[in-house]
């Protein structure tokens, strides 16, 4: 089997096919559907799977001024900020206590915070919903944005513990140490110290948390009895209901836009803090 | 590698030779159905699988080896996203669709009609030959037949099951509550009622919820013209014409007044739901359920099953409401007389029937087998007193186990099938049998009269294999005639029927027997749902997502993003200022 040797560059090549294949043509396929239109045959400037179709920017326009969508995109993303920062203030003690914590040996009660993870999906947003419904918080249809908050950060939690963790875990010791000897008190080596040595897991839970909160349609249709419309329900409607791709497309790429803006900014935040050698890496 | 490569291929050869000689020439049939949509072996020995059933038809009567391919989808629009995503082109810039049948809702039919998606019928195959559609038509409904007549959709589509829309509701809350008066279900206005809050669930798709929210709107319009028709100033089909005309209006106006009405139900419900209200309302979580009538049957039943579940009830509006059909289409490239071949051998009584006892929905097939089977689901038996079992029988039986009623039952029902199984009643010592009350006669029946018209009667108890184990008396009974005529006795082919009165006779209304088969005077005031072109559908759609995005969220998220936001400033001007 001397044959078998591979160069990395050969290794490489069924991970840039997978690349290719599943993430960028996708992407692509996705402007292309979002800078066009259907438009009446004869007019066409080129035919996608047989539709005729011209280049147009008005899914745009057709997007924002539609009042009911700026309003979906301020609740989905209300909805997100607030789950993502619930579960930032939850998961932020839940790590650290793990992380210095001698019980925890082999990671077996981060195995329990995490276990939930591991139960389908589906089944455990409809378990919360019979125990939100237990303790009453059924008896009124505005409590349904509440609940919907509920399950996005139960859901989502662990997403946020895991990175958070396995940053915390990694922060030396001595630096805490050396704060304690020049006279910081506990809080104070807590908050320019181990917080922003952090920050890179705290920024890599930010990014896990706040897109797919955005577009879980799931849970604020089961908890939220469809009292709460989020983005993820427009995109839903405009391709299974409508048949319109590119309205769709459009959606999903204003989304993806507005996540790189807020990521952008997050990075750059985290960037400019710290620059000092020793900072924990995730992972 | 080379070895390799020849070895690889050798297997492949081998595998595609079993494939074209292995199993002799198979001919497969592609169906694309609801979930949950035909009757399937579940194990509980009861059910009969159709399709292997199909499978085994063919083979015995054609000789032919066919395989259904059988897949499922769950919306509608999923299913028109499957087809057109699976078509191919032909050279001449028409398309063949990836499937032999499938089974649309009313809409979505005329959609596919329009678009010219759909093979036509072929009603010149004779009988016995493969593919005799008649076959369908000799047992169909004339009722079903004649509606898809009169919008033109005979010649590509044939009916499967079909249904009312109406409110599922739980009388022990809703008749408690202060403000609500008598009749209140009957009318649309039911689940916009104040007492009515976060009691009630709507359907989370545009069409339904659509319908009955013009319903709502216009209300008074829908009762003068069922004042007019009543009165005989409209004829049935005018009065039909005009209620199709109704909840079919897509206009600016209509679309607005729908939205406001929206918007305020909105406030006042428990949620928006396609498939969780089944399980709600059987559960006692809501009280009151916008439903299709096949669910609705689905939750009566499961909350009868349940020990704690309430006596729901299900009732059609008396405005007018929406009658719903699912039908089978052959998309084009379809095989037709196979595809054929399988819809007559659905429309079988005997395949209706193990259809509809599966699913729970109401099949289009009619025909004397199909009432009896309506009337032994829901038909009122009672126990009366009937001769004891020959002499020597029951001797012989006393022998054996004395006294014991349930075990004879049992031993004489394995004997002679069809004849009532005498009950011994301990207490009197005189034999009863359970007879459906309207096989008794006039005399019989006066026996249990009372002074109002009410009866007293004994009920049997059965067990799980009906067999009659213990009976229990309920007084002041009312029974109701269900008149299903227009429904049952007009077999299109077969007017000769020995049969000639098809009415269940009941003690109760609005349970599973009027909710399965509605009566003539529901579906005189039901419209059929019409497609709607892409303008009309973007109006829609445009105002459900205003009603389905309404404000009162925003007071609790905009406070959050503006904090945010000044944050983010901040955060900003602090790191340009570090520069």
């Amino acid at each position: 089997m001397n044959g078998l040797k591979f160069s990395r560059k050969q290794l490489g090549i069924p991970y840039a096919v997978f690349l290719i294949a599943f993430v960028v043509v996708p992407l692509l396929l996705i402007i292309l559907y979002a800078f066009t239109k259907k438009v009446p045959a004869g007019s066409e400037t080129f035919t996608i799977a047989g539709e005729p179709v011209s280049f147009a920017v008005s899914n745009f326009s057709d997007f924002f001024s539609k009042q009911a969508n700026i309003r979906v995109l301020f609740v989905s993303f209300g909805l997100a900020i607030i789950t993502t920062v619930i579960s930032l203030l939850i998961a932020y003690p839940v790590a650290y206590i793990l992380a210095k914590s001698k019980f925890n040996k082999g990671g077996v009660l981060l195995i329990l915070f995490i276990l939930p993870l591991w139960i389908n999906f589906v089944l455990r947003t409809a378990a919360m919903k019979e125990l939100l419904y237990f303790i009453g918080m059924y008896k009124s249809n505005s409590f349904s944005f509440v609940n919907t908050l509920i399950g996005m950060v139960y859901d989502y939690l662990p997403f946020v513990i895991m990175p958070l963790y396995s940053v915390i875990l990694k922060i030396d010791k001595s630096y805490a140490e050396a704060s304690a000897d020049l006279g910081a008190k506990p809080w104070k080596t807590f908050v320019s110290v181990t917080l922003p040595l952090s920050m890179p897991g705290i920024v890599s839970a930010v990014s896990m948390v706040l897109l797919p909160t955005t577009t879980s349609y799931v849970i604020s249709d089961t908890l939220g009895n469809g009292n709460v419309t989020i983005v993820g329900k427009l995109i839903e409607t405009q391709f299974l209901t409508m048949h319109n791709w590119h309205a769709g497309s459009t959606i999903a790429l204003v989304l993806l836009v507005i996540i790189f803006i807020s990521m952008f900014l997050s990075g750059k935040f985290t960037e400019e803090k710290d620059e000092s050698a020793g900072r924990a890496n995730l992972w | 590698m080379k070895r390799f490569f020849k070895l690889f291929a050798s297997f492949s050869l081998l595998f595609s030779l079993f494939s074209l000689y292995g199993e002799g020439e198979v001919i497969e049939l592609k169906v694309y159905n609801w979930e949950d949509y035909i009757s399937i072996d579940d194990g509980s020995g009861e059910s009969v699988d159709l399709i292997k059933k199909f499978e085994q038809h063919c083979k015995e009567k054609f000789n032919l080896n066919v395989k259904v391919k059988y897949s499922t989808f769950g919306t509608l629009e999923n299913m028109y996203n499957e087809l057109m995503l699976t078509r191919t082109a032909k050279e001449d810039g028409s398309y063949t669709y990836a499937y032999d049948l499938v089974c649309p809702s009313d809409y979505m039919v005329q959609k596919m009609i329009l678009e010219g998606m759909v093979e036509k019928y072929d009603y010149t195959i004779e009988e016995g030959k493969l593919g005799y559609i008649n076959g369908y038509y000799d047992n169909a409904s004339k009722f079903i037949v004649d509606l898809f007549k009169k919008y033109g959709w005979q010649d590509y589509a044939t009916g499967y099951m079909w249904g009312t829309m109406g409110f599922v509701y739980n009388p022990e809350v809703i008749t408690k509550l202060p403000g609500y008066t008598e009749g209140d279900e009957k009318h649309w206005s039911f689940i916009w009622k104040e007492y009515a809050k976060n009691l009630g669930t709507i359907k989370d798709s545009i069409r339904d919820t659509y319908a009955l929210a013009l319903g709502y709107v216009y209300s008074e319009e829908l009762a003068t013209l069922r004042k007019s028709y009543e009165s005989g100033s409209l004829t049935k089909a005018q009065y039909a014409d005009k209620i199709v005309e109704i909840f079919n209006r897509a206009d600016e106006e209509s679309v607005k007044k729908v939205e406001e009405a929206l918007s305020v139900l909105k406030e006042n419900i428990y949620g928006f739901e396609v498939d969780s209200g089944k399980k709600d309302m059987a559960t006692g979580k809501i009280a009151i359920n916008f439903a299709w009538s096949g669910d609705a049957v689905y939750t009566l039943d499961t909350a009868d099953e349940d020990e704690n579940g309430a006596k729901l009830y299900y009732a059609v509006p008396e405005e007018g409401s929406n009658i719903w059909f699912d039908g089978w289409v052959m998309p084009k490239g379809a095989n037709v007389p196979l595809a054929q071949e399988f819809l007559n051998f659905l429309s079988q009584p005997e395949n209706a029937k193990a259809n509809m006892d599966f699913i729970g929905y109401t099949s289009v097939i009619a025909g004397n087998e199909m009432f009896e089977n309506c009337v032994d689901n829901y038909g009122t038996y009672v126990m009366v007193e009937c001769e004891a079992p020959k002499e020597g029988e029951a001797a012989e039986k006393a022998e054996e186990k004395p006294a014991e009623g349930e075990e004879k039952a049992e031993a004489e029902g394995e004997e002679e099938e069809e004849e009532p199984k005498p009950f011994l009643d301990k207490e009197s010592g005189k034999y009863y049998c359970d007879k459906y009350v309207g096989e008794l006669s006039e005399e019989e029946l006066n026996k249990f009269k009372n002074a109002d018209g009410t009866y007293n009667f004994l009920y049997p108890d059965y067990d799980k294999d009906d067999n009659v184990t213990g009976m229990h008396k309920e007084e002041n009974v009312t029974l109701y005639k269900n008149d299903l005529n227009y429904f049952f006795a007009n077999k299109t082919t077969d007017a000769a029927e020995e049969k000639t009165d098809f009415t269940v006779i009941t003690d109760t209304i609005g349970r599973q027997c009027s909710t399965q088969y509605p009566t003539e005077d529901i579906v005189a005031r039901c419209a059929i749902m019409k497609h709607f072109d892409d303008e009309q559908m973007l109006r829609l759609n445009n105002m459900w997502d205003e009603v389905k995005v309404s404000s009162s969220g925003m007071s609790m998220v905009v406070p959050v993003i503006i904090v945010v936001l000044t944050c983010l400033v901040f955060a900003i001007v602090a790191i340009m200022k570090r520069r």
